[in-house]
């Protein structure tokens, strides 16, 4: 058996099956977490290709998978890839359950997560932008919420998503001979522009943004940020691979400036918007736009410090979003939240929902204490030492951040005006307790960083000729 | 060389029939032709099972797109007025302009049939201006189809292989379906 049928083929088609039983939603869920689980655990037991004779028990699974004259190749270093893929659905399609939250990431999500990692195992690589483009139809089904009756977001989303499809083909025709082979100065300089404008429109750099906070905020909560978690996290895997993948690109210093400069754009503008913004869910998107620049500067800085932060900023990322959907989540069972002043004295009524929410936001701008304070304090430092404008912008944009976030910290202590029935947080005591295990997780991992983050920095392993 | 004219000369009234007219049905034909134009180019270079693919995949794309617009027709008013299409036209007409004056420099860049270039850039481009001048999702939609239909034109003289033919099949059904399911939900909300 192949390792690209048991983690690709078998997920999509586990998802499709499914279809036919959502409307036993709850067992269908049970089911996708429960699968998902199990795909992630049973990577610690396989192994994709020959075995150590020194190992000790391990299943042997073939590393690739021949679909229509073309292969799927998953290698052994992968294997942290595609745990990260299966583990954010699990405990998505977990909370789900928890909270018996319809939605279509049961179990669409499968086949979304299985055609991301099919454009990420596709060899020759160049075809990975085809299936990105059926991944972002297939998340644009997921995040199209029939209720508010807009798809403004969906729509530019595939537009933006269709745009540099074409310029990521053409880039990879251009440099189909050249991953071995040089190319000359003018084709270089042809096949980056190429290559830059591909993954300007597909990671929403400025003025190709507009999808995200949209899609934030048409959106239902879970799925709005289950697709900002997983799709950008998919292109930027799929950009390692090309830097990791054209010894030419790798070496062509123009890429890492161009990423700095795109980071440093996605920061600052996201910053500034955010700042500004009076729509709770509108912010969130705001903020994943803001984190991309983080994840842009960390590579773009082109070390091994760099590469290592970005794997490291990966982890609150994707907590924050987690945290933040399982709070809105909570709350929304009450009534539905839309302005930040909707949040107006929002401690008295949901206490660990609002502590959950604070403590999202305050990860994504390093505060000590949460997840993100490591790899944050670890940005400042890197690019401090490549250059302090580099720095004091993403010092700047964090402390812009942090004002809007004191603003929300304020409106949720907001005491209440009236006298007010005391709440119990016994009232939804499974869902209260999921949320302070996440918020425990949260703190433990910014108290004890190494406890979590040195398992994430596993992911450069897929790309051993970026850390060096 | 005759017949390379005709089609070139064609696909730009192709282009026409998709920006111009309000009429969906006008528009739905454009794109139908759009799908016979890249078979006849592409059958030039490509076995017919696999050329007959991106026909037949175009083709029960527009009867998808047809069908919901069938089952959803409501009485629009007219938006915008003759001028916006006279608008629209002009952009046609210097998007042609455009493509003519840029298309030898692009030919030495991408080594292909001059026609298959011709029409795979006056497609390309059109369906650009399609969704750029209209935000209603049908023509969004139409736009993006045409887009990915002078896209494959080129990208078909360039690379060849049934894993390409196979995903451009699925992308245009699946951007077909979602833009059914998504015109059939929105309009029938804006009925009710």
């Amino acid at each position: 058996m192949s390792a690209p049928l048991v983690w690709i083929i078998l997920p999509f088609f586990a998802s499709i099956v499914l279809i036919f039983f959502r409307k036993n939603y709850q067992m269908v869920a049970l089911i996708q977490t429960a699968f998902c689980f199990f795909l992630v655990l049973l990577l610690l037991v396989v192994h994709f290709g020959d075995i150590d004779s020194t190992q000790g028990l391990s299943i042997k699974l073939t590393t690739t998978f021949n679909l229509l004259g073309r292969t799927l190749e998953f290698k052994n270093s992968d294997k942290f890839v595609i745990g990260i893929f299966y583990s954010i659905l699990a405990i998505w399609s977990a909370a789900l359950f928890i909270y018996n939250k319809h939605s279509k990431i049961i179990p669409l999500g499968l086949a979304l997560s299985s055609l991301l990692l099919a454009a990420i195992a596709v060899d020759p690589f160049l075809y990975s932008a085809l299936l990105i483009e059926v991944a972002v139809i297939i998340g644009s089904m997921i995040a199209v919420d029939l209720t508010t009756g807009k798809s403004k977001g969906i729509i530019r989303a595939l537009v933006f998503f269709t745009l540099g499809m074409p310029f990521i083909l053409l880039a990879g025709w251009y440099l189909a001979g050249g991953e071995t082979s040089p190319v000359n100065d003018t084709q270089l300089v042809q096949a980056t522009v190429l290559l830059g404008f591909g993954f300007v429109f597909w990671l929403g750099i400025f003025p190709f943004h507009s999808w995200i906070p949209l899609i934030a905020e048409e959106s239902e909560i879970p799925d709005g940020l289950y697709i900002l978690a997983i799709l950008p996290f998919a292109i930027f895997i799929i950009l390692l691979k090309y830097l990791n993948g054209f010894v030419w690109l790798r070496d062509y210093d123009l890429v890492y400036q161009a990423l700095l400069l795109f980071g440093l754009v996605l920061t600052f503008s996201g910053a500034i918007w955010a700042t500004f913004q009076t729509r709770i869910k509108k912010l969130v998107g705001y903020l994943t736009i803001t984190y991309s620049g983080f994840l842009l500067i960390a590579l773009g800085l082109n070390s091994n410090q760099g590469f290592q932060i970005f794997s490291e900023l990966l982890l609150p990322r994707f907590l924050s979003l987690y945290l933040l959907m399982i709070s809105f989540l909570a709350i929304e069972k009450k009534g539905a939240i839309e302005q930040i002043s909707d949040l107006d004295s929002l401690f008295y009524r949901f206490p660990i929902a609002s502590i959950s929410i604070l403590m999202a936001l305050f990860s994504v701008t390093g505060m000590p204490l949460t997840v993100g304070f490591l790899p944050v304090q670890s940005l400042y430092q890197e690019s401090a030492r490549n250059s302090t404008l580099i720095a004091g912008l993403v010092i700047g944009s964090n402390a812009l951040l942090s004002i809007s976030f004191l603003r929300i910290f304020v409106v949720i202590m907001q005491p209440l005006a009236d006298e007010f029935d005391a709440v119990s947080i016994l009232d939804d005591l499974k869902e209260n307790k999921f949320l302070a295990a996440i918020i425990v997780i949260v703190i433990l991992a910014g108290i004890i960083p190494n406890l979590f983050f040195p398992s994430f920095n596993q992911i450069l392993s897929s790309f051993e000729f970026l850390a060096r | 060389m005759i017949i390379n004219s005709l089609l070139i000369f064609f696909s730009l009234v192709v282009t026409a029939a998709i920006l111009v007219p309000r009429d969906w049905r006008w528009t739905l034909f454009g794109l139908a032709m759009t799908y016979l134009f890249g078979f006849i180019l592409i059958v030039q270079i490509w076995p017919l099972p696999l050329a007959a693919v991106k026909l037949l995949t175009g083709l029960i794309g527009v009867i998808l797109l047809s069908t919901t617009k069938m089952n959803t027709e409501v009485q629009e008013e007219p938006i915008g007025s003759i001028s916006s299409r006279i608008f629209i036209l002009l952009l046609a007409i210097l998007s042609w302009i455009i493509v003519l004056a840029t298309i030898s420099r692009l030919n030495a860049w991408l080594p292909i049939e001059y026609t298959n270039l011709f029409i795979g850039m006056v497609f390309l481009i059109c369906g650009i201006i399609k969704f750029s001048t209209d935000q209603r999702i049908f023509n969004v939609i139409v736009g993006l189809l045409t887009l990915l239909s002078g896209f494959d034109i080129i990208y078909s003289s360039l690379e060849g292989s049934a894993l390409v033919t196979a995903l451009y099949a699925l992308i245009v059904i699946s951007i077909c379906i979602l833009g059914s399911y998504l015109e059939g939900i929105f309009s029938g909300e804006g009925e009710e």
